[in-house]
Order: C-alpha cells, then structure tokens, then sequence
C-alpha cells in the first residue's frame, strides 16, 4: 500500500521474479538481473533469515517476501526465470498464499512438453510464463507447441503471460487469442519500445488480452489504450519487473496519468484482481 | 505499512535535454512549470513526421520559440532525400533563423550507417557549426535477424563516434530497450559519448555511468509529451548511491555546459 498526494493504492504487481540462483557465490553476476537496490537489500540481509530451523530455499523465500515488504507491494505475481526457478515459485504461493502467485514455466519446444503440462495441474499451478527469447522459441516458427500451451491452459483456467517486446512478433499471437478466446493473456511489457503498436493491436483486437505497463516508457499510448473503447482501462496492468527494474520509477508511471484516482487504484489492483477471478474462475478467492 | 511517495522536487533546477512539441500549449508550459524547467533541448520526432517534413518542424517550432525566447533550444536533422550540397542551404537557414543547438539522427531517417556516406553529411554540419554542437542519435533501433534481438550498440549508436570522433555525440533513451546494459562500456571507450536518461529502462545502467566514469556525461531528458516527466525524475532521484551534487549534474549542470547556455 503505497500514499499518493494524500491517496492510499493498494499494489498488486503482475510482473515479478524471483530465482533459485540468488545466492552469496552468485553475488558479483546479479547485476545482470537485479538492480543494485535489491541486491544491498537481500545480502545485507543475508543472515537476518539464516537459521538452522530454515532450509535454503525458505531463506530465498523469505528474502522475496523482504523485498515485496520494501516497496510496499500487497501482491505480486512470480514469474520463473529459468526452468529451475519452478520450485521456489510453486513454494512461494504455499508459503504466501494471499500474497504471491507463483507461475509455472512450459517452453514449447520441450519434448516433454504434455508431461510439463499435466505437471501444472500436479503443483496446483494458476499460470504459466512464456519468454521467446529464454527459450528460443517464436510464435509463428512454434506454433504447434504454443496452440499445445494455449488449449491446456484455456481447458485448465490457466492463465497465460508471455514476455513480448523482442525475439518474436506479437502479431502471430493474435490467431492463438481468437482461436482460445476464453484464455486470459497478459502482453508482458506491452511489447516495450520496438513493439508497442503491435501490443496495442493484440489488445485491441483480443479482449482476452491484457496490457503489463513494466518496463515500457510510452505513457502517452497507455493512455490512449485506455481512451479507446475496443481496449479500456479494466485491460492495463501494474507491473515492477522486480528485480530487473526500478519499483518507484514503475509505480510513477500510474501516478502520472491523467486519469481519476478510482482509475489508479484499477491499474494498481483492482484490473488484476478481476483478470484473475474471471481466468483462474473458482481456483481464485 | 503504508509509504508515502510525494515528490520532492523543489530543489532542482532542470534542463530537459530532450523534448517534443505538443499541439497543447498550456500542457507544453504547466510541464515546464511543475518541474521547475529552465530550459529545455525541442527535438524533431519519427511519431509527427518531422523528419520527411523538416520546413513544417521549423514552422510548428516558432510559436514555442517566440513563447519562451531564451529557455527554448531547437534540434535540426539532416535531410536525406536531398543531397548534402542541398543541405548546406537548409543548415545555413536553420543556424541563421533558428537557435539550433544540436541535430538529431533517428533510424527511421532512411540512411545508411557508413562512413563513405554519412561523411559528406557531417561535412557539412562541421562547415556549419564546427564541431560546438552535439549530434543527438535515438537508439531503439529496429529488432534484427531471424530471431529479432534488439540491435546491439556495436552495430549502431557507436558506429557514429567511431566514423567522426570529433563530434560529440548523445546516446538518446540511455541505449533504449534493448541495449541499455553496460552503457558505461561505451561511455568508457568514447570521451566524446553523453547519455540521456529519457526511456531507459532501468536505473542500474545510469547508475554505473556516475560510478564508473563520472557525473558529467548523464543528461535529464523527458521525452516529454511521449513519456512522463514526473517518471523521468523519479528515476533520476531513485538512483541509488548517488549524490545530491550529482543529481543536480545530471539534471542541469552537464547540459548548461554541454549547450553552452
């Protein structure tokens, strides 16, 4: 919960990550993920959390939640990194239940790819993360496997956020929204820079689409987003990408629209927790 | 636990070294007002076609200009549908009507990144201005290859201070979306290289510019009417393990020596 000019916003952020990966001999490359911030907050607090009652991924776990506390975030969506990031995304949301939602990771050129999927329904996953580039995949060369990942989901009520931005074309996943229609997508980053037009049209043209404001610079085309009647403001997403970008400067891109405060606290909160209800249906409370 | 986020901006003075003209004047002025702007750098824009219709930019820019005399600081830009001999007569009306304090190359200009054919150009920016005036490059540029990776900064922004190293020259957007790590490596390699904060992503790689090579090559830019001023701020003030002394170089101190203002 975060005061604005006398204005109280709950946060709940849809684009975060946590890794197995953080750890004390890892500490001179987390530059490459992390801002500096985080990094001084989760190794000066390094021995705050380690105990003997503790394992190591409950320290990790724990220094997640420290984060989150630091910048006054109420809920967040975790996204894995790497593959190896799924324990400790699935742990969070069982440790955190009303505080984080831990996504899964299918990439869609894994051999496995059915097993990995029906693993989802296993761990009680709500969501999954797709990332063209970590996984060297692209909508349109790998469509097989993607239409595989979104009938699953569709079938499943599990939801969908893909990094858009680079490395693919946003485009090639509009055929995939309007075939699995009742799937809810969330347009990581809104196509950053390079891309945002293309995730202007996805959502436009998509109504299962939605908009992450992380990462992406253009307030002015949020704002026509949610000037224009085909997309709408109930379709825009807070979102920090903790670690990789700053949370203030994130949040400032909400506080500096020209919309009415009931329309900040709907990107901040309320639009996700709505994308959630009507996606996850009863697995969501 | 609550926290307060008001801003606290009072005490800076700001030089905004990259903005656009807005068809709002009065949110063109409150913008200026509310962040305390002294002077700002106007730029030609890709989004308002500026580039293939300079002579409408220049027209567009004198309202501004007469409105805010001193404060205001044009961009020109090479037209590269003419040839550089036809520019020359464009450069010379632009220095001699217009205050122009540097120009801005944007990708979408259509031109191509050699040194054979971009030397005529600069040619004629160096029998025009000298070399007192910097040479803005968006960067952003287009995804490349089967695989579409954003363009790294070897094979596009530091292309320019490699071909004319007596230029200076500004790394517009901190590198842009996809090229923004490690900026400082550049910053490093060329003496001659400023960054501007406007559009990039994270804090981290401004912060390692201060760091590792100095205060005196980060520059404020909003991109205003595109982006958030107050967002362009609130990254500069929440860098970390940066100085308040620091703060006001990047803010307005590196551009008044910069643009010479």
């Amino acid at each position: 919960m975060i005061i604005y000019e006398n204005e109280e916003y709950r946060l709940w952020d849809c684009h975060t990550h946590w890794s197995s990966l953080i750890m004390r001999l890892l500490k001179p490359f987390m530059h490459l993920l992390s801002i500096y911030d985080i990094i001084d907050l989760t190794f000066a607090n390094w021995n705050r959390f380690k105990g003997k009652e503790n394992s190591n991924l409950e320290n990790k776990m724990m220094r997640f939640q420290l984060v989150l506390d630091y910048y006054h975030i109420d809920r967040a969506i975790n996204l894995p990194v790497f593959k190896l990031d799924r324990k400790i995304s699935y742990e969070l949301q069982k440790k955190y239940p009303k505080r984080v939602i831990g996504f899964g990771i299918v990439n869609p050129k894994d051999k496995k790819l059915d097993q990995n999927l029906e693993d989802l329904l296993k761990y009680g996953v709500w969501g999954v993360k797709l990332h063209p580039h970590l996984m060297k995949f692209r909508y349109d060369y790998h469509s097989d496997g993607v239409g595989r990942i979104f009938e699953f989901c569709q079938e499943n009520n599990i939801v969908i956020l893909s990094h858009t931005g680079s490395h693919s074309e946003i485009k090639n996943i509009i055929p995939l929204l309007k075939k699995y229609d009742d799937l809810g997508f969330i347009l990581g980053h809104s196509g950053l820079q390079p891309q945002i037009e293309q995730a202007y049209k996805c959502a436009k043209e998509c109504p299962n689409a939605y908009m992450d404001m992380s990462g992406n610079p253009y307030t002015y085309k949020f704002l026509e987003a949610i000037r224009d009647p085909d997309i709408g403001i109930e379709r825009i997403l807070f979102g920090t990408d903790i670690p990789t970008l700053h949370p203030r400067v994130e949040i400032q891109k909400v506080l500096a629209l020209p919309i009415s405060v009931d329309e900040k606290r709907m990107i901040f909160s309320n639009n996700l927790e709505n994308f959630l209800k009507k996606f996850l249906k009863d697995k969501f409370n | 636990m609550k926290q307060k986020l008001d801003l606290d901006i009072e005490k800076y003075k700001i030089i905004d070294s990259h903005c656009h003209l807005t068809s709002n004047f009065e949110d063109f002025q409150k913008n200026l007002e509310i962040f305390n702007i002294e002077n700002f750098c106007l730029m030609p824009t890709i989004i308002e076609n500026d580039f293939n219709n300079l002579s409408n930019y220049f027209k567009k820019v004198k309202s501004i200009v007469a409105k805010f005399k001193n404060a205001c600081n044009i961009f020109g830009a090479v037209d590269f549908s003419k040839s550089p001999e036809e520019n020359l007569e464009l450069m010379l009306n632009q220095r001699d009507k217009e205050k122009i304090k540097g120009i801005k190359f944007h990708y979408e200009q259509n031109f191509i990144l050699e040194k054979k054919y971009l030397r005529p150009y600069f040619q004629v920016i160096e029998d025009i201005f000298g070399y007192d005036i910097p040479i803005y490059i968006h960067t952003d540029w287009p995804l490349v290859g089967e695989r579409l990776k954003p363009t790294k900064l070897k094979d596009s922004f530091s292309k320019f201070p490699d071909y004319f190293p007596d230029f200076k020259f500004i790394m517009g957007h901190g590198g842009g979306s996809g090229a923004y790590v490690s900026i400082w490596k550049v910053c490093k390699k060329y003496s001659n290289v400023y960054v501007e904060s406007s559009m990039c992503p994270t804090t981290q790689s401004l912060e390692e510019v201060i760091w590792r090579i100095g205060d005196d090559r980060v520059l404020f830019g909003s991109n205003f009417p595109y982006c958030g001023t107050s967002i362009e701020v609130v990254k500069i003030l929440s860098m970390y393990q940066v100085s308040d002394e620091d703060r006001k170089n990047i803010f307005y101190n590196n551009a008044k020596e910069l643009f010479e203002l």
